[in-house]
């Protein structure tokens, strides 16, 4: 299959902490795209299988995402694969398991706003001038639901959800800073409860929302909002 | 209203709105026991003067479980009971702009301070809380509102610290609220006071006039508890 376009999925951790990281990347590949990953290494048994299945069309890197160096290296490595990034997607994966004993929490929350919040921010300043070549112009976050201070739902770790959160407000700064010059915005909640994450999220984040229905005074490109997988807003 | 509490604990009290807020409270005739985070400030020096009896200092560091926790022991040999808890410490970083170069150098500090600051905090004092008024305020920002988000060059992580701040509030009154908990986030406007090193004469808002209206809104009941809102000096209320 012709190679269509390029995407770079970052962020993305472990399966068992609820990740749709691997998902999002085999249903990428199976688009036809080419997929760089980045994941945390608690998650490489999972991306292993989404690697084998897109051939030489997936390119999977082992980051640490608290280290800005390791996200350049990788971006590095794709520069020399491709000259643009059509989109970018980060997914706020919890990284590793939560500790149990009380004590670590603080710890754990810190760790998780390193890797989850500084993470996507130091991926979205690295990959910007190969998106700035892209034909798409397109920043993406997969993010829990429950990172919605707002909505009420309840659940999730302290450290996951608080990055999460954290990661929505960058999105909205980098919405004015990028938006006038023509990037577009995706953020996709994952509610607890709703089915088909990695499809619904392949489908919101690929579509035209410039004319969404319901939204008949402007272009609903020009609104930072998040939904869910049924296509219902959120707040933040 | 009756007033019955009278001992608060307010966190980065040495200046600037923390130390309005023990002002404020002083003259209501609270006792407070003040997180003091400097070495020396001529303006807490005065206040322990005009307050000798009512000013407790209390040497902290929220970044630190150490020190929030010795801050705990030097004010649980006081007191039996705080009504209040005012989680105010704060700082601002200034990161650049994402086409610039992000410096971020800062970051996991303001996160330590901000966000976690006010999370070790609730923590740590929840056991001299279990009686009187059981309120706990955190001051965040209209920086940490993502609805209405203005900026488009940060600085990014002092705001998205702030949003941290919310998320873990919301996450707290949900687990607290029950057990009669009641909760405050307060953004006290634009204030003259020292977050960037020096005294900012451009802002618009003095700090004891901020701390006076915090500390109205800090005490007054609410028709409706269980809503958990950011509401400014002014007394309007910001969306997350
Ligand atoms: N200034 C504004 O316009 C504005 C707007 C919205 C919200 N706020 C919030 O208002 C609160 C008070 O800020 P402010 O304007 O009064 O700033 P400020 O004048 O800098 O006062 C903050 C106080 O907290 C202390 N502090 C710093 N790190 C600490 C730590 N790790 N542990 C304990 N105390 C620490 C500071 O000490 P040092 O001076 O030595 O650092 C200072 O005494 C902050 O939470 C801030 O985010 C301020």
């Amino acid at each position: 299959m012709a190679i269509l376009k390029s995407a770079y999925i970052g962020g993305i951790g472990p399966q068992a902490l609820g990740g749709h990281g691997p998902g999002l990347v085999r249903r990428f590949l199976a688009e036809g795209w080419q997929v760089f990953a980045g994941y945390h290494p608690e998650a490489a048994r999972d991306i292993k299988g989404a690697v084998s299945a897109g051939k030489d069309a997936c390119t999977a890197f082992s980051i640490d995402h608290a280290d800005t160096g390791a996200i350049r290296s990788a971006a590095a490595e794709i520069a020399n694969t491709v000259s643009a990034l059509d989109l970018f997607v980060y997914c706020c994966d919890a990284p590793y398991p939560e500790p149990l004993e009380d004590e670590g929490l603080w710890q754990y929350a810190a760790t998780c706003y390193d890797h989850i919040a500084l993470g996507a921010l130091r991926s979205v300043e690295t990959f910007l001038p190969l998106l700035d070549a892209g034909s798409l112009k397109r920043l993406c976050w997969l993010s829990p639901g429950n990172a919605s201070i707002q909505s009420g739902l309840k659940g999730g770790g302290f450290g996951q959800n608080m990055a999460a959160a954290a990661v929505h407000n960058a999105g909205a700064i980098l919405f004015n800073r990028l938006r006038p010059e023509g990037y577009t915005f995706r953020v996709l909640f994952d509610v607890p409860g709703c089915p088909a994450v990695s499809d619904a999220a392949y489908g919101y984040f690929l579509r035209d929302r410039s004319f969404e229905a319901g939204n008949r005074l402007h272009s609903d490109e020009d609104r930072f909002t998040a939904k869910d997988t049924l296509g219902r807003e959120h707040p933040w | 209203m009756k007033l019955t509490a009278r001992r608060a604990f307010v966190t980065g009290a040495d200046r600037g709105l923390g130390l309005g807020f023990a002002r404020s409270l002083l003259k209501r005739g609270f006792t407070v026991y003040a997180g003091t985070y400097m070495d020396h400030w001529h303006e807490f020096e005065l206040l322990k003067e005009e307050f000798p009896s009512g000013l407790v200092p209390v040497s902290l560091d929220v970044s630190s479980m150490d020190s929030v926790r010795a801050a705990f022991q030097t004010t649980a040999d006081h007191t039996d009971s705080i009504d209040l808890l005012i989680n105010n410490a704060g700082i601002l970083t200034d990161d650049g702009d994402i086409r610039q170069g992000l410096d971020l150098s800062k970051a996991a500090a303001a996160f330590g301070v901000n966000s976690l600051g006010p999370m070790r905090m609730v923590q740590t004092f929840l056991p001299l809380m279990q009686s009187g008024m059981k309120r706990l305020c955190f001051v965040s920002s209209e920086a940490g509102s993502i609805s209405v988000c203005m900026r488009d060059r940060g600085p990014f992580t002092y705001c998205m610290s702030k949003t941290a701040l919310n998320m873990a509030v919301r996450m707290t009154a949900d687990a607290l609220m029950p057990r009669g908990f009641t909760f405050r986030l307060y953004h006290p406007g634009w204030l003259k006071t020292w977050m960037e090193g020096e005294k900012n004469l451009r802002a618009t808002v003095e700090a004891e006039d901020s701390a006076e209206a915090g500390i109205d809104y800090f005490l007054k009941d609410l028709d409706v508890e269980a809503r958990l809102e950011v509401v400014d000096n002014q007394g309007v209320v910001w969306p997350f």
